[in-house]
């Protein structure tokens, strides 16, 4: 799994690529960390994210807590169909803010 | 057609988890000679990656990891897998979803089996555990 992190407007725009499972977690969660400080709110970027299991949704769940904890705002954006179907079945779906796409992610924590 | 069958044998370890989905999935479409099942097939590859992950995190826990031997049948509607590795009895946690608003990082595996497989089933066998997962395909699909 790659993971890059470009920052815009105070806004950390994590972006993976690949599979999100028990091996590639643990760097998720580095990246949640490292930038879940105070400084910036996130924006997940899960376009090219094809394959999530439970280990990548705890992860997920580890930046949520991460940002709100320090009172930022963490999205999850261009989620997958597959994905979004194990989000749904564990009905975390209702835990994230989702948006459709990064862009539209970025202006709605702007706002 | 003939039902197909397959067998492999894996190392108890998380760089192994990619290559064993993908091999499910060829299987899979091997077998229902079709791709239209793919959110069938790709519940049955996330089954398979948890299943896959507690054996090597759990019943290899205190073992040194050795490795886990997969068989499977299927044919048009249906797929079975089996599992067998040499690790730890497993004590099944009860599959229930964690409460969302505690926003648990664990306790979601077990869940993900049972919702995305039509039929789970363990046993300790002799000094193995035994898994088999069931997943039927198609329009009676049930998970």
């Amino acid at each position: 799994m790659d993971v890059t992190v470009s920052v815009e407007n105070g806004v950390a725009i994590i972006a993976m690529e690949g599979h999100l499972d028990a091996l590639s977690a643990p760097h998720a969660k580095e990246a949640f960390r490292e930038y879940g400080t105070g400084e910036y709110h996130a924006v997940v970027d899960l376009g090219k994210v094809s394959f999530i299991d439970s280990s990548g949704l705890a992860s997920l769940i580890s930046g949520l807590k991460t940002f709100r904890a320090q009172g930022k705002q963490f999205r999850l954006a261009a989620v997958q169909p597959n994905v979004r179907q194990v989000l749904t079945l564990t009905m975390l779906d209702r835990a994230f803010d989702i948006t459709p796409d990064v862009r539209s992610a970025v202006a709605s924590v702007d706002a | 057609m003939p039902a197909r069958i397959m067998s492999c044998r894996f190392p108890a370890s998380l760089h192994y988890l990619t290559p064993l989905r993908h091999f499910v999935q060829a299987f899979c479409v091997d077998a229902l000679e079709t791709e239209a099942w793919e959110e069938q097939v790709y519940q049955l590859q996330l089954a398979v990656s948890e299943l896959a992950t507690n054996i090597i995190r759990h019943a290899y826990r205190d073992l040194p990891p050795e490795s886990v031997e997969v068989a499977g049948t299927g044919d048009t509607s249906e797929v079975i897998l089996e599992f067998w590795d040499t690790g730890s009895a497993f004590v099944r946690p009860p599959p229930a979803l964690p409460e969302l608003v505690k926003l648990a990082e664990g306790g979601y595996g077990s869940y993900l089996i049972q919702q995305c497989v039509d039929d789970v089933r363990y046993e300790r066998d002799g000094e193995r555990n035994y898994w088999r997962l069931e997943k039927r395909f198609g329009e009676r699909g049930g998970a």
